[in-house]
């Protein structure tokens, strides 16, 4: 009598348990699970993903990317810039009736806010920085440079003109990225430096709160000055472990998630209540060769190394389907990669004969560093390495490989203490962003290559207008590129969405940011 | 008592000082700019350098620490490089979720511990000993990662019994009030007939409560068993049995009074080592505790908040010996120092 009663209770409780383990009815509510919380919600401030993908719900440039491609189209603009005849002028028109969540109006004197209190050291908000995104984009001067930005001013309330110190196609371009994004100056005072916690925008969703390193909760925003959108709100959640995401997503948990490493998607593939959506993504994964010091100061020890890897066998192994070969150090997908240029064959026999040309001592020893973890544009800096190393070999170098944790990883980078060093870059809509952000100044050209006729190029790139006359001068630069074999260019990534069922409507931008106003869920 | 208390709690103060100084210079052998990570790879050296001399960065180690230490005293342990925000609030924010995770897993590892020891030690040479002890075995090997995946794939993914992870079902839109949800979810049910906060708390917490009581559960138990089986053999225990008392008495009563003793020692380390931030647990599950926002931390080189962090793991783990060592005292008053 009393185990049946035991027997009892135990199913009643099971029973209840089960109940109670189904989800909770979500609605209209998505929940995205991402690996870290976000950092701040000023998009001004912010240059990583986890915030990043916050913030695209929440505000919004001039311009934007059209849904899915890399072409650009207004957005809060109403139309795209009038451009003066020396190209030293943008006038950008506001478009009417756009109000930000706390209900004040999109006017010129905030978009003027909004960009000048990242440069202007006088400008009473600059002081909650650090504003890094003028500087590296170089529209702030340096102390070796002037600005291209000379001045942002008003001309009207519904009219902004940019003035530049000297014409700059690309500064077209960045007039959608997240850095741009216009936010309410009324809400920036009341806040003042909790601004980058009480985020308030005109995007599709507006914020509600954040609880650190739990959630980030969104609402929809009703004011809408374009198509509401579907979803009632989104919850960015919180779940640091790649497994604990993945089995979250399959339990229902989670509506979508951050992509995962492949490991991890042929988990979810297999799984009928996931759907993985497929995407191009504007990235590349490259081996930077020290130009500076070291034995790659020579061309053809940079040539021979090039020949000597087979980078079709790195391909099958380690990307598999997550990515596809590249040439240049510029995706594929983009105007101005010059398709005509050969490539690099894998050729140990010439890779052989130009180190003996080259007069260097053999084998040559090779200090190859890797970093750790999955990237869209490298799955796997640890295989790449070994496959490298043991390719190598037998050509007549000596590579050993070492990894670091990332900051130390950086470290060494950034101090030049590598012969080869696995990087990337996951860029924008236009080659400048790849082939005069990557190999001219600044901290992205971890090989310091630095060749005078190859930088004159795509500086004159960014100057000249038009899509034609630029991809000239990408051209010529490119064929000097791949000449001089500065990097040992991979693949370029794709994105891999992992997805409930229920999710619908969801477009996946080449530049790799989310955004999630057409999407809506199943009931 | 008094005064064994009072020599106790002054060696409190030393044993801080000595944590806070061996953690605040040990970070000067970690590799690593703080503020070239804070500021990522987009950052120029100037900024770098600017951001640094904002930060104190580049004055004298030793005035550094003066600095520090002199905020300490005023439990003032500066900002986080990572968010701006104050440490201490930063960590306050997030010890109610760790207090509430460690408590319960705790409270599991105590009560079937203790249990199992009993029973391992008064049912010697019998299966349900073997299980006890080969039970306790397997949960001190299990690495808690890899038992806390496993207990999600099972219960969570394949049985659909529990939650995969987090403390609450974000679902549900009911604001946290005092940061412990059990009790949040107390005061919903009470005030506002609302349980659905509670009882999703409490679902919540199953899982990374019994990953994480694993292995204080099997130390528990080897060490109630091995108190247990001493103290059965003394001759109290055959003059209780010789008087009459039944065996039941003997072992609760007679028994396990005495045995506890080392016991209590075990879970008050044990549950310092919980408080003092289950990391890997944390991150399994979700759980936005201190122990994940310590290691993260650690790789952002945030100092500040390394050695905040750190200071106030020490001082519980500090203030939870000296509560044991006053508890032992008063349980056994032939101990003092």
């Amino acid at each position: 009598m009393v185990k049946q009663r035991l027997m009892a209770a135990i199913a009643v409780l099971v029973t209840g348990v089960m109940a109670l383990a189904a989800p909770a009815p979500g609605g209209d509510m998505l929940i995205y699970g991402k690996s870290k919380d976000a950092r701040f919600l000023d998009p001004g401030l912010i240059d990583e993903g986890n915030s990043s993908m916050v913030t695209c719900q929440i505000f919004e440039s001039l311009l934007r990317y059209k849904p899915g491609t890399t072409e650009i189209e207004p957005c809060l603009a109403e139309s795209l810039p009038a451009v003066s005849k020396d190209g030293l002028e943008l006038t950008f028109k506001l478009r009417k009736g756009v109000q930000f969540h706390d209900g004040t109006p999109l006017n010129a004197d905030a978009v003027v806010f909004s960009l000048k209190r990242q440069n202007d050291k006088s400008h009473p908000f600059n002081k909650f920085g650090p504003w890094n995104h003028w500087v590296s984009k170089g529209w702030a001067a340096t102390a070796t440079k002037a600005g291209i930005i000379k001045d942002i001013v008003k001309v009207d309330d519904g009219t902004v003109k940019v003035l530049l110190s000297t014409p700059d196609s690309t500064v077209f371009y960045k007039f959608a990225l997240y850095f741009t994004s216009i936010v309410s100056p009324t809400a920036a005072q009341k806040f003042q430096g909790e601004f980058r916690k009480n985020p308030v925008g005109t995007g599709p969703f507006q914020f509600v709160k954040w609880q650190k390193d739990d959630q980030i909760m969104l609402k929809r925003n009703e004011g809408y000055w374009g198509p509401k959108a579907k979803l009632a709100g989104i919850i960015f959640k919180v779940l640091p472990d790649e497994q604990g995401r993945i089995m979250a997503l399959k339990r229902g948990e989670a509506d979508m998630i951050e992509p995962p490493a492949p490991s991890g998607l042929a988990t979810l593939e297999a799984d009928p209540s996931v759907k993985i959506q497929q995407g191009n993504l504007l990235s590349i994964g490259y081996l930077a060769m020290n130009c500076e010091t070291g034995p790659f100061v020579n061309k053809q020890v940079r040539q021979a190394f090039t020949h000597g890897v087979n980078r079709q066998e790195i391909l099958k192994t380690v990307y598999g389907k997550m990515g596809v070969a590249e040439k240049l150090p510029l995706p594929s997908l983009l105007w101005g990669y010059d398709k005509s240029i050969p490539d690099y064959d894998f050729n140990p026999e010439k890779a052989k004969a130009l180190l003996k040309a080259a007069g260097v001592p053999l084998p040559v020893k090779v200090n190859m560093v890797y970093y750790q973890g999955y990237r869209p544009y490298n799955p796997n800096g640890q295989k790449v390495a070994e496959i490298i190393q043991a390719q190598l070999k037998t050509v007549g170098f000596d590579v050993s490989i070492r990894t670091f944790e990332s900051g130390t990883y950086w470290d060494n980078v950034n101090a030049g203490k590598f012969d080869v060093c696995g990087d990337g870059w996951s860029g924008e809509a236009d080659p400048d962003d790849f082939l005069y952000g990557l190999f001219t100044d600044g901290v992205e050209n971890a090989g310091r290559w630095r060749n005078k006729a190859y930088v004159d190029l795509v500086t004159r790139a960014k100057v000249v207008n038009g899509i034609k006359e630029r991809t000239k001068l990408y051209a010529q630069a490119e064929k000097i590129f791949m000449d001089d074999a500065p990097v040992l260019v991979l693949a370029r990534g794709l994105i891999f969405q992992p997805m409930s069922q229920r999710v619908k409507g969801y477009v996946i931008y080449p530049n790799g940011k989310i955004y999630l106003s057409r999407v809506s869920l199943d009931q | 008592m008094g005064s064994y208390i009072a020599k106790r709690a002054l060696l409190v103060l030393p044993t801080l000082l000595g944590v806070l100084t061996l953690v605040f210079f040990l970070r000067f052998l970690a590799p690593g700019d703080p503020a070239q990570l804070m500021l990522g790879e987009l950052a120029t050296p100037e900024a770098v350098a600017s951001l640094r001399t904002e930060w104190g960065l580049d004055r004298p180690k030793f005035e550094q620490y003066r600095v520090y230490m002199a905020k300490a005293a005023r439990l003032d342990f500066g900002t986080s490089y990572k968010s701006g925000d104050p440490v201490s609030k930063e960590i306050l924010a997030r010890f109610p979720a760790t207090v509430e995770l460690a408590v319960c897993a705790i409270a599991i590892a105590s009560v079937f511990g203790v249990l199992a020891g009993v029973v391992a030690a008064t049912r010697r040479h019998t299966i349900a000993e073997y299980i006890a002890m080969a039970g306790s075995l397997t949960g001190v090997s299990m690495p808690v990662f890899w038992l806390g995946l496993v207990l999600i794939l099972v219960f969570s993914v394949n049985l659909k019994l529990f939650p995969t992870g987090t403390r609450v079902d974000p679902r549900i839109m009911l604001e946290p009030i005092t940061g412990f949800f059990v009790l949040d979810g107390l005061v919903y049910g009470f005030r506002d007939h609302d349980w659905r906060f509670f009882v999703s708390a409490v679902h919540h917490l199953v899982l990374p409560a019994l990953a994480l009581a694993t292995i204080p559960l099997a130390v528990i138990a080897r060490i109630t068993r091995s108190s247990m089986l001493e103290i059965m053999g003394q001759d109290y225990i055959r003059t209780a049995r010789a008087k009459g008392l039944s065996e039941r008495v003997v072992i609760w009563s007679h028994g396990l009074r005495n045995a506890l003793l080392p016991v209590i020692t075990i879970i008050g380390i044990q549950f310092g080592y919980n408080l003092a931030g289950a990391v890997l647990t944390e991150t399994i599950f979700a759980w936005p505790g201190v122990g994940n926002w310590l290691y993260n931390a650690v790789l952002a080189r945030d100092y500040l908040a390394i050695q905040g962090g750190v200071a106030f793991v020490a001082t519980i783990f500090i203030l939870i010996n000296l509560l044991v060592d006053v508890m032992y005292a008063w349980l056994n008053p032939r101990i003092r120092y």
